[in-house]
């Protein structure tokens, strides 16, 4: 199985080369850090760093994100995908050296982004005063006028729509005494009336006083220009500053070289961040500092030969203490099983009790979405879909097994459906029949018609379940034995098999014809299976009472749970009826109009939102077979899993082959 | 009236497929606003909210084959239909009857659980496989009520 074994290691090296030696453990990238605790050890917090870094992190996110933005970074279409691009070790030094002055570019880009929308304000300030100007147009005097000789002016505004007549009598019932007062509406809309009031000298504060009342405000900073002026003087500021945001983006513009080096820099400060996180795991003296944790077995001796030829150190491999410590659990897989891992973490990680359950599960995982998508049409979509992630978009880590599932899930689909003759549900009989004018077309099954043969696709589907469950058995056997509790692996397991062996035959046999000669067998096997589980199962208790009684409540245990299990898989069949069900109406939809472009449009809309639905059914499903019915029967989960050290990037990979110099 | 017998045979399948299916929605609803609600805290824990939301989803399935066997077996897909006496279709009727009724009420009491379950992870996701086993427990009674159905669709004369 693929659970990689993982050795304990120990470094003593010196305190000066400490950094260095962070640094080629994080660039190595295999080893996970223990908290090293011991009195002598001197603990160093780095929250604060870790904290920097991570602001630093940000500043560089934001300033690529406002070049990304203001200089039009153009992206093709595989890049909105998957955009990175492969560096040497040296040009990670070479860069990384340069990350203070890269830093400080990505500031001022902010900072220039900054004025721009500096600018941006101001502007949208301008714009709202010459329109207010604008609303005085036809107004001659300079807007800030307030007096002549002998009178006393006022321009100003009144939140509301009024017309002259209207305020000449609302002036006169709130002072009857104002007769010499001049008005004059210059512009009135819903919400605003401009207006002008001339009185003499001697009136004016009572004026005032019932304007006031009535919503009379003079705006502040009339100028002493009159509107068009005034107008044309906002416009004239408004382009100067569209010339200011020109210049400012030109800037920038030659700022755009450095849109690699910025993207550099956020994935720099994440990884720096990282390691400063681990460096709170390591324990120093006045001279020396000690690191500890895991690294996987297979890299032990190299990384030890590495390390100590490299510093002054000594480092020590020892095999963990499974009992004590809280040893990580590594597991590594080829793509076919690997695809499922995260199916399994989402589970629960296995723990170090567990054998690593990818590889058998992988196997049923395929076959089950297989049969429950059961397209071959869909299934071809899928494959071409995902090898086009996989080697046109080169996508990396959780996304490539993620790809790979899905690919191995597609080819699984293209073979059962071939079996059952599904291309996109029964496009070819209904394009035969509508447009060729066939009027019998043969069926394209090689195995069975799902629609047509529904008892024995049950039947198998029970059938591929107990298969399912004997295999959940056979891991439970194998990891007893494994433990050397071999009368657990002989009584637990085995008369279980027995029974639920036999259980499905006998069952079968109610609903299905089952062969004569495998009929007696069943009933056997459910007799042994049954008598076995009652005298062994309650093996645990001392009386002979409570053995009994541990024994017949086993059975009713089995007996109860693996009829739902059995019965559970029917789902295989139900959710391949479904798909072809609904591709087959989708279908007859598309032909019944006897319009090929409207057969085309149906066809594609129908498929499309078919396939979404199915997908989702048939991924859900094929997790519950696993979760409910086979981990129940062996998995234990809840394990932490092993997370190395190491330069976690998004815009950048460094090449495989240069991690050791 | 002379199809009164086909009549009842397809209400059977239909009572099947409906109820089992209305309970599903129920239950698969119940747990899914639990979930929902779990999510905007911790929407990491996606993968094994779903898995408990769609536990109850289950008895739809279930109600769904049961009307697929029994329309089957009256010869409506697949074939010719049968000519159904009276009694013939409510017998049909009667079979379909176990796995509306259950099917219904446990998937309506499996939502619950999930949810409570839903609450479990809330507080521990370590857990998630202790809720579905709580939750899976109340199946069972669906399953045996499929198992009623089946045995009964297949056993009746034609």
């Amino acid at each position: 199985m693929a659970k990689i074994k993982l050795q304990r290691f120990q470094i003593i090296a010196l305190l000066t080369e400490s950094k260095k030696l962070m640094d080629f453990l994080q660039r190595t990238g295999v080893t996970e850090l223990q908290n090293a605790e011991n009195e002598v050890l001197i603990k160093h917090d780095t929250s604060e760093t870790v904290t920097e870094l991570q602001r630093k992190s940000e500043v560089a996110e934001k300033a690529f994100r406002v070049l990304e933005r203001t200089c039009e970074i153009k992206k093709n279409i595989l890049q909105k995908f998957s955009d990175y691009r492969e560096i040497d070790y040296s040009e990670y030094k070479l860069i990384s050296d340069k990350s203070d002055e890269i830093y400080e570019t990505a500031e001022l880009i902010i900072s220039l982004d900054d004025k721009i929308s500096e600018y941006r304000n101001e502007i949208s300030k301008e714009k709202k005063l010459s329109d207010y100007y604008s609303s005085w147009l036809s107004l001659d005097i300079p807007l800030g006028s307030k007096r002549t000789a002998n009178t006393n002016i006022f321009v100003g505004s009144f939140k509301k729509q009024l017309t002259k007549e209207r305020l000449m009598s609302l002036i006169e019932e709130r002072n009857p005494e104002l007769t010499d007062v001049e008005a004059e509406i210059v512009h009135s809309e819903k919400m605003l009336t401009n207006a002008v009031f001339m009185c003499h000298k001697s009136h004016s504060e009572e004026l005032l006083s019932v304007l006031s009342g009535l919503g009379f405000y003079v705006p502040e900073k009339m100028p002493m220009k009159t509107a068009d002026k005034a107008k044309a003087e906002c416009e004239s500021r408004i382009s100067e500053l569209l010339q200011k945001i020109e210049d400012t983006e030109n800037e920038m513009n030659d700022y755009k070289d450095n849109y690699e080096n910025i993207r550099f820099l956020y994935d720099f400060y994440i990884a720096e961040a990282d390691k400063y996180k681990a460096v709170e795991n390591t324990g120093t003296t006045e001279k020396t500092v000690y690191i500890t944790g895991y690294v996987p077995a297979k890299y032990g001796e190299e990384l030890k030969f590495e390390v100590e030829r490299r510093f002054t150190s000594e480092m020590v491999l020892s095999v963990p203490d499974y009992e004590n410590e809280d040893v990580p659990v590594l597991i590594e897989n080829r793509s076919f099983a690997a695809g499922v891992e995260s199916v399994t973490n989402m589970y629960s990680p296995p723990s170090n009790k567990d054998v690593d359950p990818n590889p058998v599960m992988s196997f049923f995982y395929y076959a089950f979405f297989g049969l429950m998508l059961s397209d071959a049409g869909y299934g071809l979509l899928m494959v071409l879909s995902m090898l086009f992630a996989k080697y046109k978009l080169k996508v990396r880590g959780s996304m490539k097994k993620t790809c790979d599932m899905y690919l191995y899930c597609g080819i699984s689909t293209v073979f059962w459906g071939t079996l059952f003759g599904g291309w996109f549900g029964d496009l070819i009989p209904t394009v035969m029949k509508n447009f060729m004018g066939i009027e019998n077309p043969p069926s394209l099954a090689l195995w069975l018609e799902p629609m047509n043969d529904t008892m024995d696709l049950l039947m198998y589907s029970m059938l591929f379940g107990v298969v399912h469950l004997l295999a959940g058995l056979l891991i439970r056997f194998y990891m007893l034995l494994k433990e050397k509790n071999y009368l657990g692996a002989v009584f637990d397991v085995i008369p279980v098999m027995l029974f639920a062996v036999g259980f499905a035959i006998s069952g079968a046999s109610f609903i299905f014809t089952v062969p004569e000669a495998i009929k007696p067998y069943g009933t056997i096997l459910l007799a042994v299976g049954s008598v076995l589980i009652v005298l062994t199962a309650g093996r645990s208790s001392k009386n002979i009472l409570g053995k009994l009684g541990g024994g017949l409540y086993a059975l009713y245990n089995a007996a109860s749970g693996y009829l739902g299990d059995i019965l559970s898989y029917s789902r295989l069949l139900a959710l391949c009826l479904v798909t072809g069900v609904i591709a087959n109406v989708v279908n007859l939809l598309g032909a019944m109009p006897g319009n090929i472009i409207i057969f085309i449009i149906i066809f594609i809309v129908g498929h499309t939102i078919n396939i979404a639905i199915n997908l989702i059914g048939t991924y859900v499903h094929t997790n519950r077979l696993q979760y409910v019915e086979f981990f129940s029967k062996f998995y234990e989960g809840s394990g932490r899993t092993f997370t190395p050290l190491k330069i976690n990037s998004k815009f950048f990979t460094i090449r495989e082959d240069e991690k050791y110099e | 009236m002379n199809n009164l017998g086909l009549f009842f045979a397809i209400l059977g399948a239909a009572f099947a497929a409906g109820f089992a299916g209305i309970g599903s929605a129920r239950g698969v609803g119940i747990a899914g606003e639990a979930g929902a609600g779990l999510l905007t805290e911790k929407p990491e824990l996606f993968g094994k909210v779903l898995i408990l939301q769609i536990l109850p989803g289950t008895q739809g399935l279930y109600g769904f084959i049961v009307a697929l066997l029994l329309l089957n077996r009256i010869g409506l897909i697949g074939g010719t239909p049968a000519m159904l006496t009276w009694s013939q279709g409510l017998t049909f009727f009667a079979a379909a009857m176990p796995m509306a009724i259950a099917g219904y009420f446990s998937a309506v009491y499996q939502g619950r659980v999930a949810a409570s379950a839903v609450s479990m992870i809330a507080k521990d996701s370590s857990q998630t496989a202790k809720g579905m086993t709580l939750s899976a427990l109340v199946e069972t009674y669906a399953v045996l009520a499929l198992l009623v159905s089946i045995l009964a669709v297949f056993n009746i004369a034609v």
